[in-house]
């Protein structure tokens, strides 16, 4: 059949339609009631992206900011990405070596990365946690400076603990990643708030490293949704106006309360946006 | 011979010079002396042909001409690059002004819009450069299209977004015989098929280009396409699939010959980068051979580099640490003198690599 260009302008026409359609009907379906959860997050958990060519784009994105529970005794906890251990891993499906040596680390390392979920706690038990081990932390810490009250390390450590109890109490995102599956439905029913618990899709990554001459393995994982969530034009006259909060008027984050859903395809969605009081 | 494409006809206007350029020297050499009216008869055949072939395919009569067409050609690439940009960084600069039901609005229209307009172009512009530059501008609105929204609906990364922007890309190729869209259309494809076989087996869809084996499978379809499905109406299509296709098989390979870890196989790494080198040699061979056999002399080619890089690779891993670096390249200096000798024998008893042109 010789194509005539009737055959290309239907085709052509036809294609942008359907895909803008399918796209669109989608999001409808991801919008549609009941949604899977909604959060009220705040500057904490949504932080601003300062894109670099800010002046060439007039579009405004939202970062979901989001940690994993750090165990107060962790020496790795600074670890960008939070540990997955080597039973969950092998729960989503990774191949995990019974017996650790450079060989089976290795081919554990080299598996590619997978699809899975994470529920993410807002302001839970796992957050409050970690604000009271960044108590104890402290409380530890002025004990020791009591009994010596000149040493300067323990001074540094002492000042440390007191600024990140309160980066804990009033900066940092309570959203902590409680688990992870590869069946949603499986995670829903373990954690039922749809208020307090979010799902969301992930890209598992296995690693290991070498510790005390020994292989740790585990995994940790990222969600791609959070890295950007569009603010709708309609806020973004409140977003601008809004003032910056402390700890200074040029370094501090603007402050404000949101009011976001996550569909039926986990993919979220600002449905308020408004000012926090101070 | 009827004219197909541009390239056939763009050969028969070539061929009519060479003949007529001969015929003046028989003449003058007294071996032929045509008539007043045969040579008219010629004439005025030739002119015809031509001006229909001038009409058609907008040819290069001469090589002046024939010069200035590679600049339009270049400047046709990159005028569509720079309003490609232009059109995706004008969306980012006033998109946030619009609420979300405007932007999906003036997304749809301008893929519309760019779409009519390429063909409109396309009927008016017999030379091919300004509907190839509106059909580049046409496939990047429908890409932002897609983007944007994925932007502005938060909606999940995939590879699915893949898929429409080949199918797109290889219509607006046929419609405007651009092969660049060719080109654009076959990398989303090969992507798309890459990341869909990562993904059958529950890998996250961005990890296709750590596994390029992923590749190999894809590959084989583009290379296949023109056997399938003839590409004779369409200018240098065959030699885009193919080239395309022999690029995404000999690249892996090329890969998988040095870095044995990023295979599917549960093989040691040095197995499987010696077993990737065995086949990237034997391929390359092979695929010299169907070159040769089908007169396809970009496979030749594309084989015969290929062989090359995987021979230089190899003998730089074997000797150029332990040997005297005037040795080594001594050595490749040799190699490359082997290659000639071999090609030479193969040229002269298939008339290929620019025998049987000549």
């Amino acid at each position: 059949m010789t194509l005539t260009r009737m055959h290309f302008v239907v085709a052509g026409v036809a294609l942008i339609l359907l895909i803008n359609a399918i796209a669109l009907g989608g999001v409808a379906w991801n919008r549609s009631e009941p949604a899977d959860s909604r959060l009220l997050l705040s500057e904490r958990e949504l932080g601003t992206r300062y894109e670099y060519w800010r002046a060439e784009n007039s579009g405004i994105a939202l970062r979901l900011d989001y940690r994993w529970a750090k165990p107060a005794s962790d020496e790795y906890a600074n670890v960008p990405l939070g540990p997955l251990t080597a039973a969950k891993m092998a729960e989503l499906g990774f191949r995990v070596p019974q017996t650790l040596d450079d060989e089976t680390v290795q081919r554990f390392r080299r598996q590619l990365d997978r699809d899975g979920f994470l529920v993410l706690e807002l302001n839970g038990p796992l957050y409050r946690e970690m604000l009271r081990n960044a108590q104890e932390r402290l409380q530890q810490v002025t004990q020791d400076l009591a009994s010596l009250p000149d040493n300067k390390d323990l001074q540094e450590q002492r000042q440390a603990a007191a600024d990140n109890l309160q980066h804990e109490q009033l900066r940092s995102s309570r959203l902590i990643v409680a688990d992870a599956a590869t069946d949603p439905d499986s995670l829903r029913a373990r954690y039922p708030d749809r208020e307090q618990y979010v799902i969301l899709p992930a890209r598992i990554s296995a690693w290991g490293w070498r510790s005390d001459n020994r292989w740790i393995i585990g995994g940790s994982a990222e969600v791609p949704l959070a890295a950007s969530i569009n603010l709708p034009h309609r806020w973004h006259g409140l977003f601008e106006s809004l003032p910056l909060g402390k700890p200074t008027a040029t370094s501090g984050e603007k402050r404000f309360n949101a009011e976001v859903h996550f569909g039926k395809r986990f993919e979220p969605w600002v449905v308020q946006l408004q000012a926090s009081q101070p | 011979m009827s004219a197909l494409n541009r390239t056939d006809a763009q050969q028969r206007a070539d061929e009519i010079a060479v003949f007529n350029r001969e015929l003046a020297r028989l003449e003058a050499a007294q071996v032929l002396q045509l008539s007043e009216a045969q040579q008219q008869q010629i004439k005025s055949y030739q002119q015809r042909l031509l001006a229909t072939f001038q009409t058609a395919f907008d040819i290069d009569q001469n090589t002046q001409a024939r010069q200035l067409s590679l600049g339009m050609r270049i400047a046709s690439f990159l005028g569509a690059l720079a309003l490609a940009a232009s059109v995706f960084f004008l969306f980012y600069q006033f998109w946030g002004l619009f609420d979300e039901v405007f932007q999906v609005v003036i997304l749809i229209t301008a893929s519309l819009l760019s779409f009519g307009l390429a063909l409109w172009v396309q009927r008016r512009d017999s030379s091919g450069y300004f509907s190839k530059l509106a059909a580049l501008v046409a496939f990047a609105c429908f890409v932002l299209n897609i983007v944007m929204l994925g932007l502005i609906f938060n909606i999940t990364p995939s590879d699915k977004a893949l898929l429409p922007w080949a199918a797109y890309a290889l219509l607006l190729a046929y419609a405007t015989q651009a092969r660049v869209l060719l080109a654009a259309g076959i990398i989303c494809l090969l992507a798309f098929i890459a990341a869909r076989v990562g993904t059958w087996g529950g890998l996250y869809w961005l990890g296709f280009g750590e596994r390029p084996e992923n590749f190999l499978p894809a590959g084989l379809l583009i290379f296949a396409v023109p056997l399938l499905i003839s590409q004779q109406r369409f200018d240098g299509f065959a030699v885009i699939y193919r080239v395309f296709g022999l690029l995404a098989l000999f690249l892996p390979m090329l890969v998988l010959a040095h870095w044995g870890e990023a295979s599917y196989l549960d093989l040691s790494p040095s197995a499987i980068e010696a077993s990737y080198q065995l086949l990237g040699f034997a391929s390359a061979a092979g695929v010299i051979w169907l070159g040769v056999r089908r007169d396809w002399s970009e496979v030749v080619n594309t084989g015969l580099t290929f062989f090359v890089i995987f021979l230089y690779t190899k003998l730089f891993d074997w000797w150029w640490a332990s040997m005297p670096k005037y040795l080594f390249f001594m050595l490749l200096g040799l190699t490359a003198v082997m290659i000639l000798l071999i090609l030479r024998r193969l040229r002269s008893a298939s008339g290929l690599l620019g025998g049987s042109a000549q």
